[in-house]
């Protein structure tokens, strides 16, 4: 009777799974980790938080008033005591359609305040009622440049220049780039230089927050937050300190892999007895020992001894020891990686090129390498993942890399979950954008008449 | 083709031995003169160390006793071995052409890398045997985009690129296709008529009687016996020749 409904189904589901099949596989992880992003960073402040502390972002989100709205119209006057962070700010109304039980949101303006800002104007600090210093540290502790956010005592507000504290260094930056300072009232900036124009993305800043009103329906709260900016957002933590730590650390500690296992990789095939001895004992000997152990060493051993036998000319403490202790450890893998893409090319090629008169190392470079390249690039592709991955383990000679920083917050916090989660989701995005690198690069460097899976 | 075994020989093999590991004799005590413009092919059952013998003119495989000496270079130290292989071009049974380049750059890289030409030069060689070898369109294909047939007119082009004195040619033909074993004989048959020193490892018996001054048949690592084609085919001194040439001439 129902039968017709039933292969109507069954072709549905059939088709589902054509679909699902013929996705490729990181599609769907995107598409996952898409929806758990958009999902936990978007909605919850405890992700917004972990995510500011671990990728190093400088301003929080404030809210900055709330309103509730009496008729059908609402109208906001800045709050002279709530200070202004560099940013844009979203201003939206929350209310309750109908029954008072569904809350929504609708945007009042989308960028309230980008056109009505005065940009670069500072107000006269005749009456200063605090002084905020911004404080952007460069190569290492040392300032190079202080801002001073001034509000007067009317409500304006905006940032001086102070070159009082360059040159200055910090005992310690901490973690907030943000410093707060009680001064006096009627104190003025010390050889400060009033903003001449929109040189930075700090003059962005607006002066006064102009007073706003709209139409809103009744009931409604208005709320004004800092606008969330995905793309600042995204340049920020790019740029962070744990994200530039770990990516420098994996990429120098990778770049020394290469060059260590492809040393090692020729000597594995090579025919002298004593080079091939060197390599195996490399090999075995790295492969044997953890590679936590290693970091260890190259930073509570190696790194001191050199800084003690140099009086302190060679100092390898911190990244320098990281990358040596990473290349050291992931050579020995390579080296077997380039063995095997090595002896994969049939011996006949090495034969071909010495038969037409070239010297042993001009066929590797020439003939067999060009070649054995190609068969290494997926292996190759998955030990620098994998080194990624490991890099976190150079949190053990305290560098701040990301999960360092992770572990921090969540030793601020208690809330793990949310801390290893935002780690985590780090990782799984690099890595899934380093593999579609490798795929590129394979497809890329493919052969025709060569299959590219 | 040009029988005038006299003067010097180009290449000299006295009393080549060679063994693999402790269990494998494969050449006892090779004896052979090879003189300049001679071509001489060398037949016999697999196994019987000719492509060996082969390997050794070019040390591609040392010899462990006795002596070779190529256009009078003694074959032995490093030095040598790449003043030897300059003058020898080697064409392999399975072509052994560079998959990672095109055709051009199959005939350029040896030129370029060992001859030190001009990226000019060397592309002019290159451009000169492809049409000799009857395939200047496929200068720019991949090998893998290349009939089996002309991989292996490619691989003589790239060995002639080197301007060699002598080519020594291993089962040129025997994995080929058949309608495409005369492509290759033509162009090595238009090389023995210009006069080219080869040797030939080929069971081709055509090619035996169009080209060839003088045969080898080689057995358990040794020469058996030196002949014409002419006596060859008809009177064979050896019964071991016999058995064998009835068995691939069916
Ligand atoms: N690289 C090698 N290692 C070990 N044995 C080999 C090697 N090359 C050839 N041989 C052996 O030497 C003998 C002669 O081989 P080969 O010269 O290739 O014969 P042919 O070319 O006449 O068929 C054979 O028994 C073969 O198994
Ligand atoms: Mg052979």
């Amino acid at each position: 009777m129902s039968e017709p409904q039933i292969k109507s189904r069954k072709a549905a589901t059939e088709k589902v799974y054509t679909i699902l099949r013929e996705l490729p596989w990181w599609a769907v992880i995107i598409a996952i980790v898409g929806v758990v992003v958009a999902f936990s960073v978007l909605t919850d402040v405890r992700y917004q938080d972990a995510m500011y502390f671990v990728f190093d972002l400088p301003w929080d989100r404030q809210l900055l008033g709330e309103r509730p709205v009496q008729g059908d119209t609402w109208t906001y006057t800045p709050d002279p005591q709530v200070s202004l962070s560099p940013g844009l700010y979203r201003i939206y109304a929350e209310f309750n359609a109908a029954t008072g039980e569904v809350k929504d949101e609708t945007d009042l303006f989308s960028e309230p305040n980008a056109k009505s800002a005065v940009l670069g104007k500072v107000p006269a600090a005749e009456r200063v009622t605090y002084l905020k210093w911004h404080i952007i540290p460069k190569s290492g502790m040392t300032l190079q440049q202080t801002w001073v956010n001034v509000r007067a005592a009317d409500g304006r507000e905006g940032w001086l220049q102070d070159k009082s504290l360059a040159g200055q260094t910090l005992e310690k930056v901490g973690q907030s780039d943000f410093y707060l300072l009680e001064v006096a009232e009627g104190a003025k900036p010390v050889a400060a230089e009033p903003i001449t124009g929109p040189t930075t993305e700090m003059v962005r800043l607006e002066t006064t927050l102009p007073e706003l009103s709209g139409p809103v329906p009744a009931g409604a709260v208005v709320r004004i937050v800092n606008k969330y900016d995905l793309k600042q957002t995204l340049k920020r933590a790019w740029t962070s300190k744990g994200v530039m730590l770990t990516l420098r650390a994996t990429l120098m500690g990778f770049g020394l892999a290469l060059i260590l296992g492809l040393i090692a990789g020729l000597m594995l095939v090579s025919r002298n007895p004593i080079t091939l001895a060197i390599s195996k004992l490399y090999v075995e000997v790295v492969r044997g020992i953890p590679l936590l152990v290693i970091i260890l060493y190259a930073g509570f051993v190696v790194s001191p001894y050199l800084r003690e036998a140099t009086d302190g000319k060679l100092d390898l403490s911190g990244l320098p020891g990281a990358v040596i202790g990473l290349g050291f450890g992931y050579g020995a893998y390579l080296a077997e990686v380039f063995r095997g893409g090595i002896q994969s090319i049939h011996h006949g090629q090495m034969e071909a090129a010495r038969s037409l008169g070239m010297s042993y190392f001009q066929a590797m470079r020439h003939i067999i390498l060009p070649q054995a390249f190609r068969v290494v690039l997926p292996p190759l592709g998955n030990d620098f993942m994998a080194m990624l991955k490991d890099s976190s383990l150079i949190s053990v000679i305290a560098l701040p890399e990301i999960l360092q920083q992770g572990r921090l917050w969540v030793s601020r916090t208690f809330r793990a979950f949310e801390g290893y989660n935002t780690v985590a989701l780090f990782y799984l995005v690099m890595t899934l954008l380093l593999s579609l690198l490798v795929r590129y690069i394979e497809r890329k460097t493919s052969l025709p008449g060569h299959s590219e899976d | 083709m040009n029988a005038s075994a006299s003067g010097t020989p180009i290449i000299s093999l006295t009393d080549v031995h060679k063994h693999f590991g402790s269990t494998v004799h494969a050449l006892r005590g090779v004896s052979l003169d090879i003189y300049p413009r001679e071509v001489v092919v060398v037949i016999g059952p697999s196994g019987s160390g000719k492509s060996t013998m082969l390997r050794c003119i070019n040390h591609l495989e040392r010899v462990d006793h006795g002596t070779v000496v190529v256009n009078g270079i003694p074959v032995d130290k490093a030095k040598n071995i790449n003043r030897v292989r300059a003058e020898v071009g080697m064409v392999f049974q399975l072509f052994n052409l560079f998959p990672h380049l095109t055709v051009l750059d199959n005939l350029m890289m040896a030129q370029r890398v060992v001859r030190r030409r001009s990226a000019q030069e060397a592309e002019s060689v290159a451009m000169d045997l492809l049409r000799k070898v009857g395939i200047p369109e496929k200068v720019d294909a991949y090998p893998s985009q290349l009939s089996g047939g002309q991989q292996q007119r490619v691989a003589i082009a790239r060995a002639l690129a080197m301007q060699p004195k002598i080519m020594l040619f291993d089962e040129p033909t025997s994995a080929l296709d058949p309608e495409m074993i005369k492509e290759v004989l033509d162009v090595m048959l238009d090389l023995a008529k210009e006069g080219m020193t080869m040797v030939v490892v080929s069971h081709e018996m055509g090619f035996v009687r169009a080209a060839a001054d003088r045969v080898v048949f080689m057995d358990t690592g040794k020469i058996i016996e030196t002949t014409t084609p002419q006596e060859l085919f008809t009177a064979p001194k050896h019964e071991r020749t016999k058995r064998f040439l009835s068995q691939i001439l069916h």
